[in-house]
């Protein structure tokens, strides 16, 4: 490694030195003298001021830390993965202010520290699995979003389902963690190449092509894509609702941003080994959420649908290559549609857990139909929260969740999969009939008894909340700036 | 004031509704700001009827401002405009509106400042369908006015809203979904999402098949025809009776509209292919509409039938594709609009009063409500075609023209004439003639002037139109003749020839 | 000539229907303001000649001044135009009102165009004349009736939409009126609503009146499209269209078929004939106006007013022919066996309309219409009297329960017995001279051999009509008294009901002798009108005058004798008659009018009742079935796939590897290959 950093890769790794420096600094600031509230300001300042770090990168693609002095870098961003990034930073911000309330202040505060210090580890993770050019950079990164993650879900210590979902996950998790480090040693071993290109090199051997597909199942595993997502209900539905929130709007983003880069060539995985992978998906993914009577179990299912959607785009990105190479003028289609529709799902995931967790803070904890029976009318702004949120994951018009399922959609009917795009939308059909249920069940169904809040009116997290409520509206009316 | 006039249509009722949303008055000065906001939108739809160039071809008052670009269809558009086919609807659902907030205080009695919100959202959401000229845009507007409709039936509606909605809305869906494929085949394929220039284009055969069926789909859903019509009984009895008047008088006409705009005008290739089956289907629910309203018991549903039956006609007219049938097409859809949402709001009225809709617990209100009894015998009257009422221009029109392109259809249909009288002077003889046989019918509350200023306009646009129907007919003439030419050149090659089917022996003039 | 005060004609009855529409809801609405203590007020009518439970408002008393003075005023106007007319050369007696804007679209151009010619001159003479008189008599009929504004307002909506279809000149004005009618007759019909059985005979008359209207649309849309020359609706157009060959003939056929279908649902012939008996539950004087005098002559008007098209098309008279004759002799055999004196006269109507559709198929177009006038004249004079006959036995019907009323109802009675006569078809009276004219033209029509079968029913119908002419004068007025005298105390009706009961026995009178034996008037009259149609549909022939003499004196043979015999026969033994009546036979078949409303209940009711039943339980169960199993299945789907769900981390691990293994299996044979 050469002994000075470019610009680039300053550019590069300011956002995750700021992340880290703020991690360090809180525990810090815990092991000399313990303030609550400082460590809150820091951990929110270092998301904030990482993301003013990244900011300079939605303007321009950048390349840093070139592996050895060679072409190869091991960090790349584009604008479109500097705004995924953002998606990131904003999540675990949104999951701090909900978190603030609750998790911070459990059991008498004695985990604030953790809380906030993972809270900062774990983004970083994100973005260097965003950028990953590299196995090391996607190794780290993945190892280093999850780790957290598994404690953060894990927090509540006292309930068993966060116990059980933190453990969970963390056992599933390593054992993809396992399928993720052995393929890219088989991929290594086979064609002595550890970046991204590696797997798009037409004639690759069995060993590297199991490999590959090794590493493509750590990553399957982490945007929980069938069969691979069992884990995400029982995970989703068990830990703390604040990190739901990151985990469906930053990991979901990280792991399929990762997918697209390292997706292998057409020749291994032809568009319609996608397609048939996210149809499975969706199906999967619909049909199990479809019966559920818990609005958390519910929104985690439906995840695995949207990633089903996801899944479209790059087989249409496959096709795009199988028929002109670069594709012309509309070589980024797939990929434009594959981030808007991420930062589509990633704002109204970030609303809908979070109104939940506000709701739920009525309901005892509880996010069962039962206990969320009319509750929107009690709580006109988390409902009305809510509702934006559920309308855009189903994909209503005036919603980013709309466009974003357009935009997909678009290119898979360039390409010619017209049949395929014809199933996918008509399988969204039952995705509409549980969002509207919920619905239902929250708007038009008379509110139970009243309970005591669990913790006190909370007017940052409420504030905070409605930006990714805004931001699905007007992003659904003005999708311009997004598509990068 | 032409290029702003659109904007400020479809804007009003926008502004107005988050205006009521976040307004922190009372109630009753919530009523008040949606009222002065249809109001306005209705005099907007008003100085639009007005002002309308009848003798001019196109789209008028077009207003367009760049959106978003969609990468292989150019620049999305913030495109709107009318024709002589969409003047009509634009100004009817903004007629509708103000009617709706009259009689809304009888039964929407919690939560009025939603019931207002989506009220007028769903007005724009209408307004936006008939008025977008862009194929994005339409569909936004298309799905977005189903939502407020959604919870307007789910919060407000009766015992079973809950199962009526999802299936109204899950139903519809299925139909927008394919709409949407089409959509994106059509945009991509010729570049571009203008529905100005889409109607000129000349498409692919075989592509204008498939975005055809897309559309149609979703189009026949809609309307609906039979035998996709069964949402709709369900979501009538269940809506309040606002609501109901809203769903029939205008969302039904979305999709009588998108026949023609998005179906006849946007294919004709494949408009001209399918015409012979989807007026076999028009028929089909006439005829088969009548039957159902005959036996029903329930007064919403038996008006809802009629609905099928109604927009059977409009089917007829709308693939008769000829100029006589096309215009009373697009009348009949007004007239439908008005009369029957008059009838559910005199179904509405007894609802309010007695809490059912049973026919049998009707009965002798000639007696003893007799202004109602007036005015449901002028809504009858309207709905079965009576000449001098609107219905009969409309259905007369459809008939002659189907007459010229496919006669047996229009022989068949023609029997609609006949089945509408009987269900629905059997209703009249259940609800308003007889002994009086439930005393509760004795007491019933006079018509309230605010149920008297909803009707009463009613009455006189079904007289007016059925008097004077020109001011409609000229302004429909061009656009009506503007899809006839459309169409004519596959007419020729298909051999369907728009020249009436002529007797054995007899030479074409 | 433009005369466009020809508008007054119809917008004064108009005006009058409007005025007392507004004069009822006042009153209602003062009703209900004084009213408002005891909301249950009154149980309802009795059913008779509506003598209501509410006491007259005094605004109530001018809504029948308004309503006949208007309707005199027409009749004025309608005077002036006979006299326009008259001054007019024979060939230019034309005068239009034009208004053009109605009805446009593409090759359709239906305008407000009033049109008035000899032919409709004198309908509108009739309806206005006549129409007038039963106003007048109405304003006692129905004197304290609850809803006596309502009966003017529709009473004059009534003529006013008459006069629009007599008055229009295209198809689609006159169907205007023709509907409009249709809808008063309904509104009339039941008007004393709360009788269900009175508004279920309102309904069927209105529907069945629909089914021949379906085939009124379909001839005239045939009308429209299959001309080869320039389309259009107007009448005249389509009448020089025919008589110019501008019609294939099949074509020309088929339409007059499907008008004449229309007339046979406005004017009661076989097979629509069954809602007119039923028509009766109106208030009599509604009877006699519309369901008597001109409502239903409006399909002998249509044919007329078509003339020249029904003449060139082959076959239509034909049917025409013989549906007038088989509904002449069919119906007048019905009324031999009614009890109830207003079904009689009912029947009699149809049997009359009968007439008057044989005289237009056999092509004698002016003998039908003169014989139109004459029994507006007759049988409105006959309904008003029964009327009267009915008010002075307080709702009684049922002749069985009548007899010798002669000396109580004086006035009523010589009336009636003039109107009888003319309906008999005694000489010297109007009924007489204008069946007569119609009987000959059977005789000598084109149908050469069929002539003599059309001669013979209709001869036989006119035997029959005798025959029960004098049944309904002698169980009503003479014999012994057969009504309950302690409750019912006969009484002569008052002036405003009898004068109208004078001047039509007058007219009834006036209508034959005058008319034929001094002046003779009429064909000359409409020739240039129907003249043209009659040569085409008859041909020039000049018959015997030795046959015409015969056949007269046949005639007055049938019609003095059968009367008669009807009044001798049914003056007593009426107990021996009624038991006849209830017994199965020959006359209870009478009676029930051959059965053929439970024919029609049974084959054609029944089954749409059945098939409308069975659609929407398919609707519910298949259709909509279908519908709900969809979202079942989902439902089911997604309760299976939940199972996967089980909430042991090894299972998941299970699922994770199986697909692990399944997809590197893939990729690994993938890059072998």
């Amino acid at each position: 490694m050469p002994s000075a950093l470019t610009a680039a890769d300053w550019m590069l790794a300011a956002p995750l030195l700021w992340l880290t420096g703020a991690g360090v600094l809180i525990l810090l600031i815990d092991a000399l003298r313990p303030a609550r509230l400082a460590e809150a300001v820091v951990a929110l300042l270092g998301l904030t001021g990482a993301g003013w770090f990244v900011l300079p990168l939605l303007r321009e693609s950048v390349s840093g830390f070139a592996a050895g002095g060679g072409a190869v870098p091991m960090l790349v961003s584009t604008p479109g993965l500097a705004a995924l990034a953002l998606l990131c930073l904003g999540s675990a911000f949104v999951a701090g202010a909900l978190g603030l309330r609750r998790l911070v202040e459990y059991e008498g505060g004695r985990h604030g520290t953790a809380f906030w210090t993972l809270l900062l580890f774990c983004p970083a993770g994100m973005l260097l699995t965003l950028w990953s050019n590299h196995m090391a950079t996607l190794f780290l990164g993945i190892e280093t979003l999850s780790l957290p993650l598994y404690v953060l879900a894990a927090l509540q210590r006292n309930d068993e389902h966060s116990v059980e979902a933190g453990l969970k996950y963390f056992l599933l998790g390593a054992f993809a963690s396992g399928f993720l480090g052995f393929g890219m040693a088989l991929v290594y071993a086979a064609t002595g190449r550890m970046d991204a290109a590696a797997g798009q090199e037409a004639a690759l051997g069995p060993m590297a092509a199991v490999g590959l597909g090794m590493l493509l199942i750590g990553l399957l595993f982490k945007a929980a894509i069938a069969p691979f997502h069992l884990w995400a209900a029982d995970v989703y539905q068990g830990a703390p609702t604040p990190v739901t929130a990151l985990m469906a709007a930053g990991t979901k983003a990280a792991a399929v941003a990762a997918l697209f880069r390292w997706s292998p060539g057409i020749e291994l995985l032809p568009p319609t080994a996608w397609a048939m992978l996210g149809t499975l998906t969706l199906v999967v993914g619909n049909l199990s959420a479809l019966n559920q009577a818990n609005l958390k179990r519910m929104l985690a299912l439906s995840g695995v649908a949207h990633a089903g959607i996801l899944l479209y785009a790059l087989a249409a990105n496959a096709a795009g290559l199988r028929t002109g190479g670069s594709g012309g003028e509309y070589a980024d289609g797939p990929f434009q549609s594959l981030s808007f529709y991420l930062l589509a799902y990633g704002f109204a995931s970030l609303a809908a857990f979070g109104a939940l967790e506000l709701l739920e803070r009525h309901s005892g904890g509880r996010s069962d139909d039962d206990a969320l029976r009319g509750m929107a009318r009690r709580h006109p702004l988390p409902g009305a929260v809510l509702c934006v949120a559920l309308l855009s994951l189903a994909g209503f018009p005036f919603t980013a969740g709309f466009l974003a399922k357009y935009f997909v959609f678009v290119e898979l009917i360039r390409v010619g999969m017209t049949g395929w795009a014809l199933a996918g939308i008509l399988l969204t059909l039952l995705a509409f009939g549980y969002y509207l249920k919920a619905l239902v069940n929250l708007f038009m169904r008379e509110p139970g008894p009243q309970r005591p809040a669990m913790v006190p009116a909370d007017a940052f997290a409420a504030a905070v909340l409605l930006v990714p409520a805004i931001l699905s509206v007007v992003f659904g009316v003005w999708p311009a700036p997004l598509r990068l | 004031m032409n290029q702003a006039l659109l904007p400020l249509l479809l804007g009003l009722p926008l502004a107005g509704a988050f205006l009521v949303l976040l307004s922190p008055a009372g109630e009753r000065l919530q009523r008040w700001i949606a009222m002065a906001v249809a109001l306005a939108t209705a005099a907007l739809g008003i100085q639009l009827f007005v002002a309308f160039q009848a003798g001019q071809e196109g789209f008028q008052f077009t207003f367009q401002a760049p959106w978003f670009r969609l990468p292989g269809a150019g620049e999305v558009q913030i495109a709107l405009g009318v024709d002589g086919i969409s003047v009509l609807m634009v100004t009817l659902s903004a007629l509708l509106v103000p009617i709706v907030l009259l009689v809304s205080p009888g039964h929407i009695l919690t939560r009025t400042r939603e019931y207002l919100f989506w009220l007028l959202l769903m007005e724009a959401g209408m307004l936006g369908v008939f008025l977008a000229l862009d194929l994005v845009l339409f569909y936004v507007f298309w799905e977005l006015s189903l939502i407020p409709l959604y919870f307007i039936i789910g919060i407000w509606g009766g015992e079973n809203r809950i199962y009526a909605t999802i299936k109204f809305v899950l139903y519809t869906l299925v139909g927008s979904l394919v709409m949407l494929v089409g959509l994106i085949r059509v945009a991509l394929d010729r570049g571009t999402t203008d529905v100005a220039a889409l109607l000129r284009d000349d498409l692919d055969p075989e592509l204008q098949r498939f975005a055809f069926a897309c559309f149609a789909l979703s189009f026949l859903i809609k309307v609906p025809v039979v035998p996709f019509h069964t949402w709709l009984p369900d979501a009538h009895v269940q809506a309040p009776a606002g609501g109901s008047v809203i769903l029939a008088g205008v969302m039904l006409k979305m999709g009588t509209y998108g026949l023609l705009r998005y179906g006849v005008q946007m294919f004709p290739a494949a408009a001209v292919e399918f015409a012979p089956w989807l007026a076999v289907i028009g028929v089909v629910g006439i005829v088969y509409g009548s039957l159902v309203a005959w036996a029903q018991r329930d007064f919403k549903k038996l008006v809802a039938y009629s609905s099928v039956a109604h927009l059977g006609f409009v089917v007829l007219g709308s693939f008769a594709l000829n100029v006589t049938a096309l215009q009373g097409a697009v009348l009949q859809g007004v007239n439908h609009g008005i009369s029957t949402g008059a009838l559910f709001l005199l179904v509405g009225v007894l609802y309010d009063r007695r809490h059912t809709r049973e026919l049998a617990a009707f009965g002798g209100l000639a007696r003893t409500f007799p202004a109602y009894a007036f005015l449901l015998v002028i809504a009858t009257l309207a709905s079965v075609g009576l000449p001098g009422t609107n219905g009969f221009v409309g259905e007369l029109l459809i008939l002659l023209g189907a007459f010229r392109s496919l006669p047996w259809l229009a022989v068949l249909g023609g029997l609609g004439v006949v089945l509408g009288a009987v269900y629905m002077l059997g209703m009249c003889r259940q609800v308003l003639f007889g002994p009086v046989t439930d005393e509760r019918n004795r007491s019933l509350e006079p018509l309230k002037p605010a149920e008297w200023l909803a009707l009463a306009p009613l009455c006189a646009l079904m007289l007016w139109i059925g008097l004077y129907p020109a001011p409609l007919l000229d302004r429909t003439r061009l656009a009506c003749e503007a899809l006839v030419r459309r169409v004519q050149p596959y007419q020729a090659a298909e051999g369907a020839a728009l020249t009436p089917p002529l007797p054995p022996g007899q030479e074409p003039r | 000539m433009d005369a466009p005060w020809l508008w007054l004609i119809p917008l004064l009855p108009f005006a009058g229907a409007l005025l007392n529409g507004l004069l009822h809801a006042r009153v209602l609405r003062a009703r209900a303001a004084a009213g408002a203590g005891h909301p249950a007020h009154g149980a309802g009518h009795g059913g008779h000649g509506g003598h209501g439970d509410a006491a007259p408002h005094p605004l109530e008393r001018w809504a029948g001044i308004l309503g006949t003075l208007l309707v005199a005023g027409a009749f004025l106007v309608a005077v002036r135009a006979f006299f326009s007319l008259r001054g007019l050369e024979v060939h230019e007696r034309v005068l239009r009102a034009p208004l053009e804007t109605w009805i446009r679209s593409a090759e359709l151009d239906v305008g407000w165009s009033l049109v008035v010619d000899p032919l409709s001159c004198t309908l509108v003479l009739v309806i206005t004349g006549v129409g007038a008189l039963i106003h007048l008599y109405s304003t006692g009929y129905m004197h304290g009736d609850r809803g006596y504004a309502k009966y003017f307002a529709y009473l004059n909506l009534f003529v006013g939409m008459m006069l629009m279809l007599v008055l229009s000149d295209s198809l689609v004005g006159l169907f205007l009126g023709w509907e409009g009618v249709g809808l008063c007759s309904y509104l009339l019909i039941g008007f004393w609503y709360e009788d269900g059985a009175k508004s279920d005979a309102a309904r069927k008359a209105f529907i069945v009146n629909r089914i021949g209207d379906f085939g009124f649309l379909i001839g005239m849309f045939l009308l429209f499209w299959w001309n080869t020359g320039a389309p259009s609706l107007n009448l005249a157009q389509i009448n020089q269209a025919a008589a110019d060959g501008q019609f294939a003939p099949g074509v020309l056929t088929l339409a007059c078929l499907c008008l004449f279908l229309g007339c046979c649902g406005k004017s009661a012939q076989i097979p629509l004939h069954v809602w007119l008996p039923d028509a009766m539950a109106g208030p009599t004087p509604v009877s006699a106006l519309i369901h008597a005098a001109t409502m239903v002559t409006s399909g002998i008007y249509l044919v007329a007013r078509l003339s020249p098209a029904f003449a060139h098309a082959p076959g239509v008279l034909h049917v025409i022919a013989l549906v007038g004759a088989a509904t002449a002799l069919f119906s007048a055999s019905i009324a031999l066996a009614q009890r109830d004196i207003k079904k009689v006269l009912a029947y009699s109507t149809v049997s009359q309309l009968g007439y008057m559709f044989l005289g237009l198929g056999v092509g004698a177009f002016g003998a039908a219409v003169y014989h139109l006038v004459t029994h507006a004249f007759f049988k409105a004079l006959l309904f008003l009297g029964a009327g009267s006959v009915i008010h002075a036995l307080a709702g009684e019907q049922d002749m069985l329960r009548m007899g010798g009323l002669r000396k109580y109802v004086p006035v009523t009675y010589r009336s009636m017995l003039l109107g009888a006569c003319a309906l008999a078809g005694i000489p010297l009276f109007s009924g007489f001279f204008s069946k007569d004219e119609i009987l000959f033209s059977a005789a000598t029509g084109p149908y050469g051999a069929g002539n003599w079968l059309l001669w013979l029913l209709g001869s036989a119908g006119a035997l029959l009509t005798a025959v029960y002419t004098g049944r309904l004068l002698g169980l009503s007025f003479f014999g012994p008294e057969r009504f309950d005298r302690q409750r019912v105390h006969p009484h002569e009706s008052p002036r405003s009901m009898t004068i109208p009961l004078v001047v039509l026995a007058f007219l009834s009178l006036a209508g034959g002798v005058l008319g034929n034996l001094f002046l003779h008037p009429l064909e000359e009259w409409l020739h240039p009108v129907v003249g043209g149609a009659t040569v085409v549909a008859r041909g020039e022939h000049h018959a015997a005058h030795a046959l015409e003499v015969g056949l007269l004196l046949f005639a007055a043979a049938v019609a003095a004798g059968g009367t008669y015999y009807g009044w001798r026969r049914f003056r007593t033994g009426v107990e021996a008659h009624e038991r006849q009546l209830e017994q199965p036979g020959l006359l209870r078949t009478l009676a029930d009018a051959w059965h053929v409303d439970a024919l029609y209940d049974a084959l054609v009711v029944a089954p749409l009742k059945r098939l409308a039943a069975g659609a929407a339980a398919f609707d519910t169960h298949v259709i909509d079935g279908a519908v709900n199993l969809a979202g079942a299945a989902g439902r089911a789907a997604g309760g299976a796939v939940r199972r996967i769900q089980s909430g042991f981390a090894a299972h998941y691990a299970l699922w994770f590897s199986l697909g692990a293994a399944i997809l590197l299996l893939g990729l690994w044979l993938g890059a072998r290959a």
